[in-house]
């Protein structure tokens, strides 16, 4: 067979068309097949519009769909009543969503009671529908939860969502930080004040007078009273250079505008290039080790933990390489918001120098368009810096990076959260299905196909996550992540009008095939000209080995007749779905996701050792030598250390001894605390046997053993001994 | 402390906290007295976790015990009879970077102070209490409280006490929010030193009782205990003590106790016949008082004065005047 008598086959080789041929999916408006039931948006449920709440306390993020799920489980009874309720408040639901998708900064209080107006003033209701219905809007509008403002899932959604996370996160960072720097003043001046009432000044008339108030003013005489109290101690008084290094540590705590209690400081921490962050932090340092410096005394002070010699040195040669990750997490962070589409190579750069610092750099790079068509100068085609750059900076170790498009970013919520209040930089990697060649699809279609597609997979990369690398990679937002392509049913009528279910696997292509900019690079074909060298797309590009020559790839669209089409793939196209697909599979080792060919590569291993187990016997049970415990052997060697005594030498328990002061009290040089302050003999030249003996008797717990009289010379000692015997 | 970690890698000197350090006055204790024993303690905890002295308080009430702080040279609190808890709970409120001890008496805290030792559980703030348990009130020269053993005779029952003793085990494990409860004896001391350390690690209201010896005014009371080994039963467990083998060679009942198992503690707490020493209780999961309540307001005294004043101008204090009331008689 030859190309030229193979029309799909010369298409799919060469790219191009017969002149006047008009069957690209352009010119048929053909949409992917498995994208055909979600076309018409306002008849689904799912995450957006999104509320960015600002009530502290609350999840910053939340989801219109989520809080009505709310709702309704806490007025929604079950049954029909129940049902009701749901019905009503769905159909709020609904028209919150028309809403939003015409007007933008709405409050979902707002477009809450804009949208139950317009239900209760449809025309179709009875009275009673209305009464009812007003009954259930009242109840849901009560339970609704925090405010915030409803953002659609258009081109700035996924910037709106990390701009107000970020504002969160350093709102609150500032309050906390401004409320540990006012603590430290209060307490610092504490010490002063406390210092100014023991001066003379402090203890002299005036002050006096002060203290008193004017109430009694006239019935005391200051100066006599002034005169009584007793002048204070040099030494109780701050040295002066204490003084003066709490007081210049005081001067810098009060005058720094990086925090305030309304948590906005007095610097812009928000840019929209990583050369100027960068800029802007160089000139702020020397305010930063000033500050740091000043925390650095506020803590030795009041810690009482200030010591000339380590500290005068230390603290005169503090710089900008003294400032640790702590201070990086007390100051603010910069929030750079770059432009995906049209960075530039100087920006790049400086990109990449912002992802490998250790700086707070929260740099957003943002793209409306994931598969550009290449365009000379362009470093790869399809747009390979787009997709590659979430993965280069995971490959640079210190950044936390989320990469997501705009219809996931609710499921990565938290990991944006998360790369906010980590102290290091973080890279949010941001897709809106916004480009100009999906102008026919709404943008939430368009993005979350971009992530079906594994066109532009959704991932979380925490380099703080755990030892192993596979830890520190999060693939669960993607759907199927342990597939290659997701699968989807796909159920339609065929020629006989059976009901046909068959899965279907949606790949980059497919998601190409809506973008009208690479219309040329597909052919739908009539079915009669269908034959058996056709295979589906993911077929011939899971095939590794197999042999694609005379094959031509196709995938399934359906026209504006609702009839399903064979739409041929050109072979230059596959170029991008092939790196794509490489791109998901490294990813999803990288996330040591469970492959097909994991699994597989698995259950060879364990039959491999099955196999060679099988010859070779038992396996020595463990621990067949067991050795005594340690324990048993602890104990039998304090017993032996007990019995090694002499009986007679005097000695006492020291261990056991409780501090009851019997001993020492009767003779403190014979009998002394050690530095536990437990009782031990210390000299027996400096008592007498009968004092030993008495101590031993008074001794509750009987620790004291008095052994042999040691002064042969000494009275008593027939008796004594004989007392001694049942301590010995 | 301020809130920010301590960022000076550098210690402030090099010279370390001896025993000796946290050492003040004579103790004016009976020689012999539980007391003493206690005190040690205490001293070698302070020396163990090297607790700056200017950052330690140990408050008390009223009793030969309650007299503890005199002899720490920490910061101290000498207070009212039975009031010890409420002032150990206002220094905590103010200055949670204090650490805060509380030593009470039999009398102090299961009498008069009552009502403050349940809600001071309840509350469950971070702080260590030790109730010097020697049954008896031994200040006031051997009047009978209310852990005194049902029979014994005191100067205010001289037939002999009629009820039974309250079981301050049982019921501290009673309390909600309950989070931490211990027992030791004065005359083990490896154990009581053991057990309060893990009670200052617990994040929470540790409450431990010893049973403490008062050789002035029942001089035989805990001989049966002292005596036959047989009559104290030590716990252990991965989460408690550990086992001493030095200490299983006298005292050879020892069991394995989980401290989170409440239901067991609550059993082994009952027993009257022989005293469990060890860790009965522990649950690190109760929140503390002082965090629930942590306000990010921060009080200075011009706020607080501010408050005050707004408190006080709903009264009007009216002077009496002179000439007016000598009218009016
Ligand atoms: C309000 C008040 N009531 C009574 C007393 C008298 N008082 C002083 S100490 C004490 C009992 C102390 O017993 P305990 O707490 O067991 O301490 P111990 O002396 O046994 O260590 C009493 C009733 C007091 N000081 N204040
Ligand atoms: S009376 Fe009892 S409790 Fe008080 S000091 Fe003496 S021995 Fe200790
Ligand atoms: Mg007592």
């Amino acid at each position: 067979m030859t190309a030229e008598a193979h029309p799909a086959l010369a298409f799919h080789l060469t790219g191009t068309r017969p002149d006047g041929d008009a069957s690209d999916p352009a010119s048929l408006a053909l949409c992917p097949a498995l994208l055909r039931n979600f076309l018409d948006l306002r008849e689904l449920r799912y995450d957006y519009p999104l509320v960015l709440v600002d009530t502290e306390g609350e999840a910053a993020i939340d989801s219109l769909c989520e809080i009505v799920n709310r709702v309704l489980r806490s007025i929604a009874p079950r049954g029909l009543d129940g049902e009701r309720v749901r019905r009503n408040v769905l159909a709020v639901e609904s028209a919150i969503r028309d809403l939003v998708s015409t007007r933008q900064d709405l409050l979902l209080s707002a477009a809450f009671d804009e949208a139950a107006d317009r239900q209760l003033a449809r025309p179709d209701r009875s009275a009673e529908d209305r009464e009812l219905l007003l009954k259930d809007i009242v109840r849901a509008r009560r339970e609704l939860g925090a405010d915030g403002r409803l953002v659609g899932c258009g081109a700035e959604a996924t910037r709106a969502v990390v701009e107000h996370i970020f504002r969160r996160v350093e709102r609150q960072r500032s309050r906390a930080a401004f409320l540990q720097i006012e603590r430290a003043i209060h307490r610092l001046r504490g010490l002063l004040r406390c210092d100014d009432l023991r001066s003379r000044d402090g203890r002299g008339p005036t002050a006096l007078r002060n203290a008193v108030g004017t109430s009694f003013e006239s019935e005391l005489d200051f100066d006599k009273l002034a005169e009584y109290l007793p002048s204070t101690k040099a030494e109780s008084r701050l040295p002066r250079e204490r003084r003066r290094r709490i007081e210049s540590a005081l001067a810098v705590l009060e005058g720094q505008r990086f925090f305030s209690p309304d948590g906005e400081g007095a610097y812009d921490f928000e840019c929209t290039s990583c050369r100027e962050a960068l800029d802007r932090h160089d000139q702020r340092l020397p305010a930063m080790v000033d500050l740091a410096r000043a925390i650095r005394v506020a803590e030795l002070e009041l810690d009482n933990a200030y010591c000339a010699e380590i500290h005068d040195p230390y603290l005169a040669s503090f710089d900008r390489s003294s400032l640790n990750s702590q201070d990086a997490s007390l100051f603010p962070a910069y929030l750079v918001d770059v432009d995906g589409d049209g960075i530039g190579p100087e920006e790049k750069a400086a990109l990449i120098g912002a992802l490998s610092s250790n700086l707070p750099f929260k740099i957003l790079v943002h793209t409306n368009d994931v598969f550009r068509e290449p365009r000379i100068g362009d470093d790869g085609d399809f747009g390979a810096w787009n997709l590659g750059l979430a993965r280069m900076a995971s490959g640079l170790g210190s950044a936390f990076v989320v990469q997501t498009t705009s219809s996931h970013v609710y499921a990565v919520r938290d990991g944006i959260a998360e790369g906010m209040t980590r102290r290091g930089p973080a890279l949010f990697r941001t897709a809106a299905g916004a480009a100009p060649g999906h102008s026919s699809i709404s943008p939430y279609l368009v993005s979350a196909s971009a992530t079906e597609s594994r066109a532009f997979p959704t991932f979380i990369y925490d380099p703080a996550a755990g030892e192993e690398l596979s830890g520190h990679f999060e693939l669960d937002a993607n759907p199927q992540p342990e597939r290659v392509w997701p699968v989807s049913e796909l159920s339609y009528e065929d020629c006989d009008r059976q009901r046909v279910v068959d899965d279907l696997e949606f790949t980059v292509v497919d998601y190409l095939a809506a973008d009208s900019r690479y219309a040329r690079h597909f052919m739908a074909l009539p079915a009669g000209d269908w034959d058996a060298s056709m295979v589906p797309l993911a077929e011939y590009l899971g095939g590794e080995d197999a042999d694609t020559t005379g094959r031509v790839p196709y995938i399934w669209m359906v026209d504006r007749n609702e009839v399903l089409q064979r739409v041929v793939v050109a072979r230059g196209l596959l170029e991008a779905a092939k790196r794509c697909e490489r791109d998901w599979r490294s990813l999803q080792e990288l996330a040591g996701v469970r492959t097909d060919r994991v699994r597989r590569l698995i259950e060879e291993a364990q039959r491999e050792w099955e196999k060679q187990s099988m010859g070779q016997g038992e396996i020595a049970p463990n621990g067949a030598d067991e050795s005594p415990t340690s324990l048993d052997s602890a104990a039998v060697a304090a017993k032996a250390a007990g019995n090694d005594r002499s009986p007679d030498e005097p000695f006492i328990e020291t261990v056991r001894c409780s501090t009851c002061d019997e001993c020492v009290n009767r003779n403190n040089k014979m009998f002394r605390y050690n530095q536990n302050k437990q009782a031990y003999i210390e000299d027996l030249n400096a008592g007498t046997y009968r004092q030993m003996v008495e101590a031993a008797e008074a001794c509750k717990l009987a620790l004291i053993h008095p052994g042999k009289p040691w002064n042969p010379d000494e009275p008593d000692l027939d008796e004594l001994m004989r007392r001694a015997a049942p301590f010995i | 402390m301020l809130g920010f970690p301590n960022q000076c890698s550098l210690v402030a000197n090099g010279e370390r906290y001896a025993v000796a350090d946290y050492e003040s006055g004579v103790p004016r204790w009976c020689s012999g007295c539980g007391d003493h024993g206690i005190l040690g303690a205490f001293q070698r905890l302070c020396r163990d976790e090297q607790l700056p002295p200017e950052k330690t308080v140990f408050v008390s009430g009223i009793g030969c015990s309650s007299r503890f702080p005199h002899y720490m040279r920490t910061y101290g609190f000498h207070g009212l009879h039975g009031r010890a808890l409420p002032v150990a709970e206002g220094i905590k409120l103010r200055r949670p970077d204090l650490h805060v001890f509380v030593n009470t008496g039999d009398g102090d805290c299961c009498s008069i102070g009552t009502a403050h030792w349940i809600h001071a559980i309840r509350y469950n703030m971070d702080m260590t209490v030790v109730m010097h348990d020697n049954q008896i009130y031994g200040l006031t020269k051997m009047q009978m409280s209310p852990t005194t053993p049902k029979g014994l005779k005191s100067n205010t029952s001289p037939r002999g006490a009629y009820l039974d003793a309250l079981n301050p085990l049982t019921t501290t494990l009673g309390v909600s929010n309950v989070s931490f409860v211990a027992q030791a004896v004065d005359w083990i001391p490896s154990l009581f030193q053991e057990i309060l350390s893990q009670a200052f690690h617990h994040k929470g209201f540790s409450f431990i009782r010893v049973l403490q010896r008062c050789p002035n005014y029942l001089p035989t009371l805990f001989d049966s205990m002292m005596h036959e080994p047989s009559r104290t039963l030590i716990l252990w467990h991965e989460q408690g003590l550990a086992r001493d083998p030095e200490l299983a060679r006298v005292y050879d009942r020892q069991i394995e106790h989980d401290p989170s198992d409440i239901a067991r503690a609550r059993e082994l707490a009952s027993d009257l016949e022989v005293a469990p020493v060890g860790i009965l209780y522990r649950n690190e999961q109760v929140p503390c008082y002082e965090d629930v309540r942590r306000s990010d307001q921060l009080q200075t005294p011009e706020m607080i004065e501010a408050a005050l004043n707004e408190e006080f101008d709903n009264f009007t204090v009216e002077p009496v005047r002179q000439a007016e009331t000598a009218e009016g008689e």
